[in-house]
C-alpha cells in the first residue's frame, strides 16, 4: 500500500503529534534509517542521552519506540513514517537491528498465538466448577437488572404522568441520581441513556419532542427486557448490548467470521464519559455488507491505528450478535492493507433511506447508521447544506461538521462519493472520493 | 395534526391531567396503538410514543431540491500542488514556521500551481484574518478556490471582484479591502472606481480612500489628486498632498518648489563662508491651504510657522538643493546641522528623501542620523543593493554580532530575498560568531534567526546547512537557538524542494 503523507498525518493522536512528527521528517534528526518490505526502523537523537529506537510494522501499520511519549504512534514513530514516505532512499539499512527482528517475530508469534487459542477454545470447554461460578454471577446480575429496569419505568411514568413541563425546573442532579441507580443496578448503558436527557431539556425549540423520544427508547429497552423471552434471538443481544451486557470477546473471536476485502470508508472519534470512543466503519466489498470496529481509549491512551481509513483490508471479521449485526472483530488479516479507490455506495439517497429502515425494523436502538452515496453534490439552501442526488433528493449535513466548506471545494458542484454516519436527522461526512481521490474529515 | 405531535402534546401537559386516545383510524400505526391497554394511561402513553417516535424516524421522506444544480466550476485548472506541499502548507496556517507562508505562496505560484481543493477553506480564512496575505492567497486559489470564495460572502469580499458587489454594498473594512487589492491589480480601474462614488462619499472616507492609492501610485494619477486639492476638507487635502509630493513631475511639487526658493537661500557670508539663509513662512495663504499644509504642529517641540517650512521641504524632491546651492549632500547637511533651524530642515530632507528615494541623500542622511531623524524609515526606503552593501559593511564588525537589537533592526528592514553574496556573507558571521547563540533562549535572537532562515538566498541554503551543522558537532552543550536555525531552514528547504519538484 502506498503510504502518503496525508494518510500517515491522519494517524497522528492529535494536530501537535502531527506538527511534531512532521518537524522530526527530516534526516537531521535520525542517526540511522533502515527499512525492508516489512519494517522500517531509525534512531533518533531525542532530548535524551540515549537515542530513541523507532520502529514500525508496516503490514498494518504498528508503531514501537522508546521514547517515554504516552502518545500513540509518539511524534518519532510518525516522523520516520512520514520521511520513509518522502525520502525512501535515505533509508539504507537493510538489515534489521536485532530488536526490530526480536519485535517483529513476537508479533507475527502472538497473531498466532490468538489464532490458536481461539481454534482450542472450541474444542474444549471451560472447567465445570468454572462454569458453575460464573453462572451464579450472571443470574445475580440479571435480577439487579431486572430491579433497576423496573425502577426506571416507574420513574418514567412519573415524568409522563406530571408532565414534560415539569422537567425543565429539575437541577442535574435529577437525572444523575436516577442514571446512578442504573450503574448500581448493573445496567450502564441504559445509565447512558438516562443521562442523556439530562441536557433536553435546556437544548431550545422542540425539546419537548425529542425528550420524549429519548424517553421512548428506553422505554422500548425496557418493554423488551420485559418480555425477553419472546424476542428474536437477534433482538435479544441487541437489548443485551443496549443494557451494558459485555460480549466476552474470545468466545466472539472462536466463532467463524466472514473473510472479504473490506472497504475502511471512514472513522469518527468522540468523547464519552471520559472515554475516546472509535468507530471504524468497513465495507465488505464482496458482500456488500457494513461492519464496524468499536475502539475505546481512557485519557492519554492510544486508539487502535491499524486499520486506516482509505485503505482495503483483506480480513475475517467476526460479527457481534444482533438482528442487525454491525460491529465487529478483526479475527485475522490477510494481507498489507491496499489503497481504496471507491466506495460501492448507494445510488440514491432514496435506497440509502431504505436500508436505514430495513436496519430500524431489525434494530430500533440503532443511533449510527454507515451511509456511502455515489455521484452527489453537497450544496447550501439557505444556511443548511445537503448532499444532493441525482434525482434531486436532499439529505441534510450536519451543521456542526467542520467539513463542509471543504466538502463543497473538493466537489467544485460536481459528483463526488460521500460517506458518513447518518443519525436520522443529519449526515456527519467522514470521507469523501472527489475525482479518484480518498480524502478522510478528521 | 400528526399523531406524533397529539403525542407530544399530551406528554407535555402530563397523563395525569390528559389521557391519550388512539384515533380510530385503519392505518397500521394507529391500529399498533390501539391495542395498548388505555386503562394504563403512563404505559400507553410512553409505548405510543415509541412506536410514533420510529414511525416518524422511518417515514421520513427525503426532500426534494427545488432550485436548480448548482453551477459547477470549470475543469480546466492549473496542476494541483503536491499533497506533502498541502501538508507544509497546513502546518503553517496552524502556525508552525508561519513566516515562511508568503514565500510557499508566492512560489507555489511561480511554479504554475494552485492549492489543493481541500485545504482551499482554510487558505480563504487565513486571507480573511491576514490582508497582508490576499495578494499573495489569489493566484494560488485556482478556477477551483475562486468559484468556492464565489459562494461565501466573507471570502467574496476579499477574492470576488467579477461583479464590484463589495465595492457598492459592502462594509466599509470590506470596501477598503476591495480597493486596496483592485489598486495592486488595475491602478487605474482603482482610481476611477474611487472618481464615481467621490461626491457621495463622507470626507473621512475619502481621505481613507485616498490613502489606498499610494500603491502602484504615477503620474496619471495627478489629475485626480490635484481635483481632490479643491475639497472643503483639510484631511482630505492633506491625504491628496502626502501622494502628490511622492510625484517629481507634478504641479504640486513645483508649487512647493517655488516656495522652498523664496524661503531658503545660500550664500558666502562677508568672511567667504558657506552659509544658507531661512526665512519661516509669514502666513498660511489660501495656496498653502490648498496645497494642505496643516497650521497646527504635531508636537510642541516646533513652533507653527516652522512646521510650515518642514511640510513644504518635505515636498521638494531633495535634488533641488544640489542645483540651487552648487554644494554636495554632506556640505548641505553640515551648514544644515549647525542652523538654528537644524530640525526642520533634517526632518524635511529626511521625508523628501524617502518619498522620492534619493539614493544619495538617503545614504548621507543615515551617516548623520540622530535621534529625531528616522533612521528605520530611511533605511527601508534604499534599494535592497544598498542595503546589503550598508549592512554587510556592519556585519564584518565583531561589535556587531554582539548587539541583538541592532542585528534585529537590520534584519527586519532587509526584507526582500537577500543575495547569494549577501547571504553566504550572513551564513559564514552566524558559524564564526555561534559562541553568542549556544546556550541562549532570547525572543530577540530567536526572531533575527528566524528572519535570517527566511530571507536567505535558496541557493545558499545547502551551505547553510553544513555549516552550522559543522558548529552543531563542535559543541557539546545544547543550542536551542543553533537547533531552531536548523530546524526552521530544514523545514524550508523541503518546503521549495516539495513545490519546485
Amino acid at each position: 500500500m502506498d503510504w502518503t503523507t496525508e494518510r500517515i498525518i491522519a494517524l497522528a493522536p492529535d494536530a501537535a503529534s502531527a506538527k511534531s512528527g512532521q518537524v522530526l521528517a527530516t534526516t537531521r534528526k535520525w542517526l540511522l534509517l533502515g527499512c525492508h518490505e516489512r519494517a522500517a526502523w531509525g534512531l533518533c537523537q531525542g532530548s535524551g542521552r540515549e537515542p530513541y529506537q523507532t520502529q514500525i510494522d508496516l503490514t498494518e501499520p504498528a508503531f514501537r519506540c522508546t521514547c517515554p511519549s504516552r502518545k500513540f504512534p509518539c511524534k518519532h514513530a510518525l516522523g520516520l513514517f512520514l520521511l520513509l514516505a518522502s525520502q525512501p532512499h535515505a533509508f539504507t539499512e537493510k538489515l534489521p537491528p536485532t530488536q526490530v527482528g526480536e519485535w517483529l517475530e513476537s508479533r507475527a508469534k502472538r497473531a498466532h498465538q490468538r489464532l490458536e487459542k481461539h481454534t482450542r477454545a472450541e474444542q474444549q470447554s471451560d472447567s465445570v466448577a468454572d462454569r458453575g461460578a460464573q453462572a451464579k454471577r450472571a443470574a445475580a446480575r440479571e435480577v439487579r437488572v431486572a430491579a433497576g429496569l423496573q425502577e426506571l419505568e416507574l420513574w418514567l411514568r412519573d415524568l409522563i404522568r406530571s408532565g414534560l413541563a415539569a422537567v425543565q425546573t429539575q437541577p442535574p442532579a435529577f437525572w444523575e441520581r436516577a442514571a446512578a441507580r442504573l450503574v448500581d443496578a448493573q445496567a450502564p448503558g441504559v445509565a447512558r441513556m438516562v443521562r442523556e436527557l439530562s441536557g433536553i431539556s435546556s437544548s431550545g425549540d422542540g425539546w419537548q419532542a425529542r425528550l420524549l423520544e429519548r424517553m421512548s427508547r428506553i422505554q422500548l429497552v425496557i418493554e423488551g427486557f420485559n418480555r425477553f423471552g419472546e424476542l428474536p434471538i437477534g433482538t435479544q443481544a441487541d437489548i443485551r448490548t443496549i443494557i451494558g451486557w459485555t460480549q466476552n470477546q474470545d468466545d466472539l473471536l472462536s466463532t467463524e467470521g466472514f473473510r472479504d476485502r473490506w472497504l475502511v470508508l471512514g472513522q469518527r472519534i468522540e468523547e464519552e464519559d471520559r472515554l475516546r470512543v472509535q468507530r471504524t466503519w468497513l465495507l465488505g466489498e464482496a458482500a456488500n455488507r457494513p461492519a464496524m470496529l468499536l475502539h475505546f481509549a481512557a485519557g492519554n491512551q492510544p486508539l487502535d491505528a491499524g486499520v486506516v481509513a482509505g485503505t482495503m483490508i483483506d480480513a475475517e471479521l467476526v460479527f457481534f450478535p444482533g438482528a442487525y449485526p454491525l460491529r465487529v472483530l478483526i479475527k485475522q488479516r490477510y494481507a498489507s492493507p491496499v489503497q481504496l479507490d471507491q466506495m460501492s455506495g448507494y445510488t440514491s439517497i432514496r435506497e440509502a433511506s431504505s436500508a436505514y429502515v430495513g436496519a430500524l425494523a431489525h434494530n430500533p436502538w440503532i443511533e449510527e447508521f454507515p451511509i456511502a452515496l455515489r455521484d452527489v453534490i453537497p450544496v447550501r439552501r439557505g444556511g443548511d447544506w445537503f448532499a444532493r442526488d441525482s434525482e434531486a433528493s436532499l439529505l441534510p449535513l450536519a451543521p456542526r461538521s467542520a467539513h463542509l466548506w471543504t466538502l463543497l471545494a473538493l466537489s467544485g458542484g460536481r459528483e463526488i462519493e460521500l460517506f458518513g454516519e447518518w443519525n436520522g436527522q443529519h449526515l456527519w461526512p467522514l470521507s469523501a472520493i472527489a475525482e479518484g481521490r480518498f480524502v478522510q474529515f478528521l | 395534526m400528526s399523531l406524533w405531535s397529539e403525542i407530544v402534546k399530551t406528554a407535555v401537559i402530563g397523563s395525569e391531567r390528559q389521557a391519550f386516545t388512539a384515533p380510530r383510524t385503519a392505518d397500521s400505526l394507529s391500529s399498533l396503538i390501539a391495542r395498548l391497554d388505555e386503562g394504563d394511561r403512563d404505559r400507553s402513553l410512553l409505548a405510543a410514543a415509541a412506536a410514533a417516535a420510529l414511525y416518524e424516524r422511518a417515514g421520513r421522506l427525503p426532500m426534494k431540491d427545488t432550485q436548480a444544480s448548482p453551477e459547477a466550476c470549470v475543469c480546466d485548472d492549473l496542476p494541483p500542488c503536491s499533497a506533502r506541499a498541502v501538508e507544509h502548507l497546513r502546518l503553517m496556517i496552524g502556525g508552525g514556521y508561519q513566516e515562511l507562508l508568503p514565500e510557499w505562496l508566492t512560489r507555489v505560484r511561480a511554479a504554475g500551481q494552485r492549492v489543493r481543493e481541500e485545504v482551499l477553506p482554510a487558505l480563504l480564512e487565513l486571507g480573511r484574518a491576514r490582508s497582508d496575505l490576499s495578494d499573495a492567497i489569489l493566484p494560488v486559489l485556482g478556477h477551483r478556490g475562486k468559484w468556492l470564495a464565489a459562494q461565501n460572502s466573507d471570502w467574496d469580499a476579499i477574492f470576488g471582484f467579477e461583479d464590484g458587489s463589495v465595492w457598492e454594498r459592502g462594509s466599509l473594512e470590506q470596501r477598503r479591502a476591495f480597493l486596496t487589492l483592485l489598486r495592486r491589480r488595475d491602478p487605474a480601474r482603482a482610481r476611477q472606481l474611487l472618481l464615481g462614488v467621490w461626491e457621495q462619499e463622507s470626507p473621512k472616507n475619502r481621505a481613507d480612500f485616498l490613502a489606498i492609492l499610494a500603491h502602484g501610485l504615477s503620474p496619471d494619477d495627478e489629475l485626480f489628486l490635484e481635483s481632490a486639492l479643491d475639497d472643503k476638507w483639510t484631511i482630505v487635502r492633506r491625504a491628496a498632498a502626502e501622494l502628490l509630493s511622492s510625484l517629481p513631475e507634478s504641479a504640486f511639487v513645483e508649487r512647493m518648489s517655488e516656495r522652498a526658493k523664496r524661503l531658503i537661500s545660500f550664500q558666502n557670508n562677508a568672511r567667504g563662508r558657506f552659509e544658507i539663509e531661512i526665512l519661516l513662512p509669514e502666513e498660511r495663504d489660501e495656496g498653502m491651504m490648498r496645497d494642505g499644509i496643516v497650521k497646527v504642529p504635531p508636537h510642541s517641540q516646533i513652533g507653527e510657522k516652522a512646521w510650515w517650512l518642514q511640510q513644504i521641504l518635505s515636498a521638494v524632491p531633495p535634488s533641488f538643493w544640489l542645483q540651487s546651492a552648487q554644494r554636495t549632500v554632506n556640505d548641505l547637511l553640515k551648514i544644515a546641522k549647525k542652523s538654528e533651524w537644524s530640525q526642520v530642515l533634517l526632518n524635511g530632507w529626511c521625508r523628501a528623501a524617502i518619498s522620492f528615494g534619493d539614493v544619495e541623500w538617503i545614504e548621507c542622511l543615515l551617516e548623520v542620523s540622530s535621534n529625531y531623524m528616522p533612521a528605520e524609515d530611511l533605511f527601508a526606503a534604499l534599494p535592497p543593493d544598498r542595503q546589503e552593501a550598508m549592512v554587510g559593511r556592519l556585519l564584518r564588525k565583531d561589535s556587531t554580532w554582539s548587539s541583538f537589537n541592532q542585528l534585529y533592526w537590520f534584519f527586519k528592514s532587509c526584507r526582500h530575498q537577500w543575495s547569494e553574496h549577501f547571504s553566504s556573507e550572513v551564513v559564514r558571521g552566524l558559524s564564526k560568531h555561534h559562541e553568542k547563540y549556544v546556550l541562549k533562549n532570547d525572543i530577540v535572537l530567536r526572531n533575527i534567526i528566524t528572519m535570517i532562515v527566511c530571507h536567505l538566498h535558496p541557493l545558499i541554503i545547502p551551505e547553510a546547512i553544513s555549516g552550522l551543522n559543522k558548529v552543531t558537532r563542535q559543541i557539546t552543550k545544547r543550542a536551542p537557538m543553533l537547533d531552531h536555525f536548523l530546524d526552521m531552514i530544514q523545514f524550508r528547504n523541503e518546503m521549495l524542494k516539495e513545490i519546485e519538484k
